[in-house]
């Protein structure tokens, strides 16, 4: 069954609507920061009330209690919540604690107890690979699960990992095999919290982000056989696959993001006066507008694109690489100029856009750093050749 | 029971309205379109009545261009049951529209229709009145509350005029119309929208209903507004009344 046009925008326009009208006003009311993770009943009221609109998990399938839309559907909608501002994006749309496509390797057990109450935005998880001594270089994971009769037990830290503070439960990868390392060695468990062995460790202040990130801790902690996700072996295989998908909805993000930079930095040069007349009138500000808008555009078209692609089930490995680079460096790009067309305004609190730059600071380094992105391209590009 | 609900395609209220140099209408391109609020309103009271009672139906029903489609598609994905667009060509006036809504209400049956109070493009104020007048039906304007009896063969509405409420009570058949305060709409959820896809929207030309629609009046001329002056500061309770009497001279 596919989406109309019409389709798309009605629910692009329920989107924005419950995000002025509700979402906003909530984290309003409540005087919240946007950079400081909510109280957790509010996020998941949030939560609940996204996924009642069909917005949480829409791109999950609907055997799965998701919404069934298709990853190009998803991230137009991605792009339309971006373009407000909002702490609870993530609770909106979904992000690192919320559903993901990983947890599809479920057992019928697995399912219940995780899958369909994550989608419905009861229960939240977290995505935890990088490590202190691993983050570029996932196949030197240290964090080790030995194996005892019947179970494993897991020593080791994880950090920097979005949503481990909050979470219900951790998809926490681990080596099984040290011998194979990242050549089928590494394993993903599904631990509870609370599970003896297992805490947080430090919640990390983050440029941008407070108290979203934190360190998970794992000392002699014994779980079952029945905690594996998929297969032995297969972690670091089932983390690739979804990986993709959300390199590209970072596009998305960085698309929603610069839609906002560009529209405030037009409105700002048109309004703004110096030297009697409109700095917009000056070409050395049209410029930076007509760069901002040529490279959104370039970024909007990739992201629809490759997003296309994945749904078609194509090979997205060197594109999704090109959309995360490119978006992740022009956002940071549109970010930096917008604050130069404010001049001292940008720089205040009240016009967001300070706040924006130091958000999607940290686009160029999560899901693969841009230097990890281009030797992933290049590295294609080179076999391709080969082929 | 059976509820037939109004649904006008509207500029959308955020929207900034131009009016074309000559002065014959506003600039259509390019600017949103929505339901007009006050129909949306119709359109949850509409639904209300049928969470509560079972076995009801919400037909929606538009007068207007063939894309007001889209404004239907909008109320099905709400949550009403079926749809009918009489395609005619827009901006035809109230009498006429209400001549084409008797149509379908002769056809259609409903125990109840719930109208807008108004549409927020020409703010006619009238469609409703004159509907239940040539149907010889009961109607109660500005609604702010609605309630059915137990056996749905009477309404209650409670109705917001000058200075206070006034409560109605008629037997149904009749027309409502919905004041501002009567409920929150409901958004058109996501699930919504997909199973909006499967609904019916039948589609009937308005020369088919062989009713009069010719215009009665002609446009002569659109003018914006004029523009508003920029605000003043002042710095001072007495300098304020002075420039009200002087300048602005209103006190
Ligand atoms: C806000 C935030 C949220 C995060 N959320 C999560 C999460 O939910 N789950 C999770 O698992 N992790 C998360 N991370 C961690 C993130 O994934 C890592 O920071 C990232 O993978 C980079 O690893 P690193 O920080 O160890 O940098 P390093 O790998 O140490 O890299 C340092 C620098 O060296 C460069 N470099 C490394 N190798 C090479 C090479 N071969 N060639 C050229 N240059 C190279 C890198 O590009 C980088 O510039 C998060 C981080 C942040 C800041």
């Amino acid at each position: 069954m596919t989406t109309t046009a019409y389709d798309i925008e009605a629910s692009k326009d329920t989107l924005g609507r419950f995000l002025r009208d509700e979402v906003i006003p909530l984290e309003k009311e409540a005087g919240l920061s946007p950079d400081v993770a909510p109280p957790a009943e509010l996020r998941r009221k949030v939560r609940r009330r996204a996924h009642a609109l069909g917005f949480y998990a829409a791109d999950m399938p609907r055997e799965a209690g998701g919404g069934g839309l298709a990853l190009s559907e998803r991230v137009l909608l991605d792009m339309e919540a971006l373009s407000h501002e909002t702490v609870f994006f993530e609770d909106v749309m979904g992000g690192p604690g919320g559903p993901s496509s990983i947890l599809l390797a479920c057992d019928e057990r697995q399912r219940e107890k995780y899958l369909l109450p994550l989608v419905r935005g009861e229960i939240t998880t977290c995505f935890a690979l990088s490590e202190p001594e691993a983050g570029s270089d996932a196949g030197g994971l240290r964090l080790r699960a030995r194996r005892t009769n019947g179970t494993y037990v897991l020593n080791g830290t994880k950090n920097i990992i979005t949503n481990a503070p909050q979470c219900d439960f951790a998809m926490v990868f681990a080596v099984t095999d040290e011998a194979r390392g990242a050549m089928g060695g590494i394993t993903c468990f599904l631990v509870d919290k609370g599970t003896p062995g297992f805490s947080v460790g430090r919640v990390h202040t983050c440029m941008g982000f407070t108290g979203f990130q934190g360190e998970l801790v794992f000392e002699e902690c014994e779980v079952p056989a029945a905690s594996i996700l998929g297969q032995e072996g297969y972690g670091l295989a089932l983390a690739l696959d979804w990986i993709n998908a959300n390199r590209i909805k970072i596009g998305a993000a960085a698309a929603g993001l610069s839609r906002r930079l560009l529209a405030a930095s037009t409105a700002y040069a048109a309004r703004r006066r110096q030297f009697g007349r409109p700095i917009g009138d000056n070409q050395g500000i049209q410029w930076k507008l007509a760069d901002m808008a040529t490279e959104l555009f370039a970024v909007e078209s990739m992201v629809t694109r490759v997003a296309a692609m994945w749904d078609r089930k194509l090979d997205v490995r060197k594109e999704a690489a090109m959309v995360k680079l490119y978006a992740s460096e022009m956002v940071n790009r549109a970010a930096y100029e917008a604050i130069q067309i404010h001049g001292g305004t940008g720089c205040l609190l009240e016009t967001g856009l300070e706040r924006v730059a130091r958000m999607v600071r940290v686009y160029t380094i999560v899901e693969g750093t841009s230097e990890i992105q281009r030797i992933g391209i290049a590295r294609r590009l080179l076999k391709e050749l080969a082929a | 029971m059976k509820i037939l609900a109004t649904v006008k395609r509207v500029p959308d209220p955020e929207t900034s309205i131009k009016v074309k140099p000559d002065g014959s209408g506003i600039v259509a391109d390019n600017i949103k379109w929505v339901v007009n609020p006050f129909d949306e309103i119709a359109v949850e009271e509409s639904l209300r009545i049928k969470e509560k009672v079972a076995g009801s139906e919400v037909v929606l029903v538009s007068v207007g261009a063939k894309v007001a489609q889209e404004q239907l598609r909008t109320g099905l994905a709400m949550g009403a049951d079926r749809a009918i667009l009489v395609v005619a060509e827009d901006g035809l006036e109230p009498l006429a529209v209400a001549r084409v809504l008797v149509k379908v209400i002769e056809s259609e049956q409903p125990d109840l229709v719930v109208m807008g109070k108004q549409s927020i493009d020409d703010d006619s104020n009238a469609v409703g009145q004159m509907a239940a007048e040539l149907l010889g039906w009961p109607q109660a304007t500005f609604a702010s509350k609605l309630e059915l009896a137990g056996d749905q063969k009477t309404a209650t509405v409670t109705r917001e005029v000058d200075g206070g409420l006034e409560t109605l009570s008629f037997p149904l058949p009749g027309i409502v119309t919905t004041d501002l305060r009567l409920n929150e709409p409901r958004y058109a959820s996501l699930p919504g929208i997909m199973k909006a896809r499967k609904k019916e929207l039948k589609e009937i030309e308005v020369g088919a209903l062989g009713v009069d629609v010719a215009p009665k009046a002609r446009l002569v001329k659109m003018e914006p507004p004029p523009k508003r002056q920029a605000g003043k500061k002042v710095a001072s309770v007495e300098e304020l009344v002075h420039l009200l009497h002087t300048e602005a001279k209103v006190i």
